[in-house]
């Protein structure tokens, strides 16, 4: 970092929490001539720095911009409330890591939405570095803020904040976006005339090219471009997931992060289909990387970022085809290395006994495994496609491999759900112990410890399940309260998680552009950090709401009709509405649907081409 | 290279030929404000990725076998610390060095590797430099009142005892030497204090002891530690 930058912050830096978020100079960050770059990209990720430096995505992407050789990304993360409040004394502008430099020199500043609860530090990031809040503030030499992730499946309650929306995965369209940039730039940048061409980009959402209008009851009357801008947008993939990008270090942090190891990827999007989950449909179509290159870049990353641990990243681990043979590979080099191989997002249907004895080589934490719901019915309902015997026989072998420690995922407030299912949740856990201790090869000496959590299920856009109400607060404590009775052991531990923060992510998952005005409220009342049970108030939020005069059930606890003009409908993430209404009337009718390997379901993700969809099935037949 | 028995200093280990080293850096810029346990994990890194073959302990969890002489405070410069790791294969000291400054992160500087000298318990008392400002006294007038608060028969500050509880010491019979001057807008004052395990005073404690006697909040408090002293006064090696 600059030193006139440091000798600025140095003033401040002990006085607050762990000052090392705020220093930079880590190994492997990257620092460039700012005079030898065209285009300066600071990407923020709106949450603290462990949580940020925890992401794969970020560290994918801040390798392949730099890669470029006239690009130079930096990393920005959200300052902790004490920081911020230093910054604003000291008159402290937010600043790249890398450079020092206010986020202001910026061409481009990005926003990866990974959570719908991290939208207040957007706004209070931008605001700390000087940025008009709204695009249409913005003058001709301000950055281009720009927002990806996860979230902008539903970009509309950022829709008047962003300028640029990228859809689906950044590896290719940024460069394509970066390009024209370069292009504009040379010729004077006009930019109006840049949007608007970058709006050609396939993948990219320009939401000021698009006016809404709205009915008398609060629902979307319209949805009209301008200006020629395309009327559906489709978000990007990548085809090849053995081809693409991928980096060869990461930054390494120095101070502990919340994932602190290496990370490769195994595969993108996933075959099951669980009717609650977004990941699960809207990284369709399913891609996998070959075991070889998996092989190849983690132990390359345990070689240039000095870590002993390598982490398989996928939603669903144990989907994995080649996984004996990665596995296998890996266990070549790892035991010589001293380095450990960590699997997470294992399915329960996929715990085999071969399975447990690879994983005891390496080191052994607890075991977590998510049946979601507590009876058949209701797991048939999300299609979570996991019986009660399966899950106690995973837990068998487990128990018969050593492991005294389960942790059991569930979700309260699932469409249809009924106390009896609240119930089953206390009952399942405790036949998981009743099995423990029918197991003749248990541990000595040891008892079983069974953790059950029990989330509040949030509906999100492009699921079977994005015109279903949320539960009310009410309802929920109420399912909290009958869970809690319905556990009796004391070999079960219970957590449920905070139903407030749920309706508030419900509200802005499903939201549209009304709520940018509830946004600038909250973020003016001091909302940061809502993730973060410390910093959360649902009272300043609904004050917020009441303000601006926009109920927050709207959002969250209203049952939508499938003619409905919602929100997102002009993106297009390969899936189409009527499998999403076809899967919802399966749910409601208790009736599963087979995962994409054992027959295609009809998503519509095969028009993006690639992965299960094309190649990938041939394969698994001839497997099998 | 492997290691001989014959080596200088060679050990056996659990049946493992290690040569004890030590390795001395300077801890300054960003990575003042990496925490003690912060640094053992990039040491652990940086010595990995450099590819310097050292001795893990055995066991069902083995990690690399390092210690470091004291601690450095959160926040403080430090310009004579070191550690001790057991090499497990020849290599020179030189290549050590220039491996592990091509890995170390911004501010960290391996300045020499050698052999293991003195005891880490044999430490002492230790040097600081330290650079004051206040907005509300330039550096003459600070140097001055720093030299008069410091000058007292007695002088009282708080101090977290091993239960973490704030108590009342007297620190003058522990100040060993203390000299302050004025530079600019600066105070720069240079003091030696007990360092080791019997006894160390952290020289913020004293900082802030005349922060609360004049009523004042320094602007700027860069400490560094420029020296490790043992009993008799001789630099720790």
């Amino acid at each position: 970092m600059a030193e006139s930058y440091m000798e600025k912050i140095e003033r401040i830096l002990l006085s607050v929490e762990k000052p090392g978020r705020y220093v930079g100079g880590e190994p492997n960050s990257v620092v460039k001539d700012k005079s030898a770059v065209n285009i300066r990209f600071a990407f923020c990720f709106p949450d603290v720095y462990e949580i940020g430096m925890s992401h794969l995505g970020m560290k994918i992407l801040y390798g392949l911009y730099n890669s470029v050789p006239d690009v130079w990304c930096e990393r920005v993360f959200a300052p902790w409330p004490d920081m911020e409040a230093k910054m604003r004394e000291h008159d402290i502008a937010l600043y790249g890591l890398e450079s020092g430099d206010p986020l202001r020199e910026f061409d481009f500043v990005g926003f990866t939405l990974q959570y719908e609860l991290s939208y207040s530090n957007v706004l209070a990031m931008l605001d700390l570095a000087g940025i008009p809040l709204l695009s249409s503030d913005r003058a001709n030499d301000d950055p281009l803020v720009i927002l990806g992730g996860p979230c902008v499946c539903n970009p509309e309650p950022l829709a008047d904040l962003a300028d640029i929306v990228s859809l689906g995965e950044g590896e290719e369209v940024s460069i394509e976006l970066f390009d024209l940039y370069r292009e504009h730039k040379r010729q004077g940048f006009d930019r109006r005339k840049f949007l608007r061409a970058a709006a050609d980009i396939e993948g990219i959402y320009i939401p000021s090219l698009y006016d809404v209008e709205y009915n008398a009851d609060g629902t979307i009357k319209k949805f009209t471009p301008r200006d020629g801008a395309p009327a559906v947008i489709r978000k990007r993939i990548i085809q090849d997931m053995s081809k693409v990008y991928y980096p060869e270090n990461f930054v390494v942090p120095i101070i502990e992060i919340v994932h602190d190891r290496a990370v490769t990827e195994i595969f993108r999007g996933c075959i099951r289909g669980c009717r609650f989950c977004q990941a699960g449909y809207i990284y369709r179509p399913n891609r996998e990387k070959d075991f070889h290159t998996v092989d190849m870049q983690s132990r390359s990353l345990c070689d240039t970022t000095g870590y002993d641990e390598v982490s398989l990243s996928s939603l669903s681990s144990s989907d994995y085809t080649e996984l004996p043979e990665l596995l296998d590979n890996m266990l070549n080099w790892t035991e010589q290395n001293k380095v450990s191989v960590s699997l997470p997002s294992l399915r329960i249907d996929g715990f085999s006994d071969e399975l447990t004895e690879k994983l005891k080589k390496v080191r052994r934490g607890g075991l977590t495994f998510a049946p979601e719901a507590g009876t058949q019915r209701l797991r048939d309902t999300i299609n979570k496609n996991v019986t009660e015997e399966e899950v106690l026989n995973t837990c068998r072998t487990a128990f018969n491999g050593g492991w005294t420690n389960v942790k059991l995922y569930f979700m309260l407030g699932l469409p249809t759900e009924t106390l009896e299912d609240v119930e089953g949740i206390g009952i399942l856990s405790q036949k998981v112990v009743d099995e423990f201790y029918r197991n003749p090869n248990k541990p000595k000496g040891k008892g079983v410890n069974v953790t059950s959590s029990a989330s509040t299920f949030v509906p999100k856009p492009f699921t079977p399940f994005q015109w279903e109400p949320q539960d009310d607060i009410e309802t929920i404590h109420m399912k909290q309260q009958h869970l809690r009775n319905s556990v009796k052991s004391r070999k079960i531990t219970l957590n449920w998680h905070d139903a407030d923060t749920s309706f508030l992510e419900a509200v802005f998952a499903r939201g549209d552009r009304k709520l940018i005005d509830v946004l600038l409220r909250a973020f003016e009342k001091g909302c940061r950090f809502d993730g973060w049970d410390e910093y959360f108030s649902l009272q300043r939020w609904l004050e917020a709401f009441e303000e601006c005069g926009i109920d927050p059930k709207f959002y969250a606890n209203r049952r939508r009709q499938y003619d409905e003009i919602l929100p997102w409908d002009h993106l297009d993430y390969g899936i189409t509405k009527e499998f999403l209404i076809r899967e919802h009337k399966k749910a409601l009718a208790s009736e599963t649907t087979p995962h994409c390997r054992q027959k295609c379901a009809g998503c519509g993700a095969n028009k993006l081409t690639g992965g299960v969809c094309s190649v990938f099935k041939t394969k698994y037949e001839e497997r099998s | 290279m492997s290691l001989k028995p014959s080596m200088k200093n060679v050990v056996d280990i659990q049946g493992t030929l290690c040569l004890p080293i030590r390795i001395y850096f300077e801890k300054k810029g960003p990575s003042k404000y990496m925490s003690h346990l912060d640094l053992m994990r990039c040491m652990t890194r940086t010595i990995r990725r450099a590819g310097v073959p050292i001795w893990y302990t055995e066991g069902f969890n083995p990690h690399p076998f390092m210690t470091f002489a004291l601690p450095l405070p959160l926040g403080t410069a430090g310009m004579c610390e070191s550690m001790d790791v057991r090499l497990t294969t020849d290599m020179s000291f030189d290549e050590i060095k220039t491996r592990l400054n091509n890995s170390l992160c911004e501010g960290i500087v391996v300045t020499e590797v050698n052999y293991v000298g003195k005891k880490a318990t044999e430490i002492h008392s230790a040097i600081y430099s330290i650079r004051l400002s206040a907005t509300e006294a330039g550096g003459e007038i600070l140097s001055k009142n720093i030299e008069r608060y410091l000058s007292q028969n007695e002088i009282t500050v708080q101090k977290k005892n091993k239960k973490k509880q704030l108590v009342d010491i007297d620190i003058k019979p522990h100040i060993m030497d203390f000299s302050v001057k004025s530079e600019g807008e600066f105070a720069i004052l240079n003091i030696r204090l007990p360092a080791g395990n019997d006894l160390n005073i952290n020289p913020a404690i004293v900082l802030k002891g005349f922060e609360n006697a004049n009523n004042i909040a320094f602007e700027r408090c860069d400490i560094v530690r420029e020296k490790m002293l043992t009993k008799s006064g001789e630099k720790f090696l």
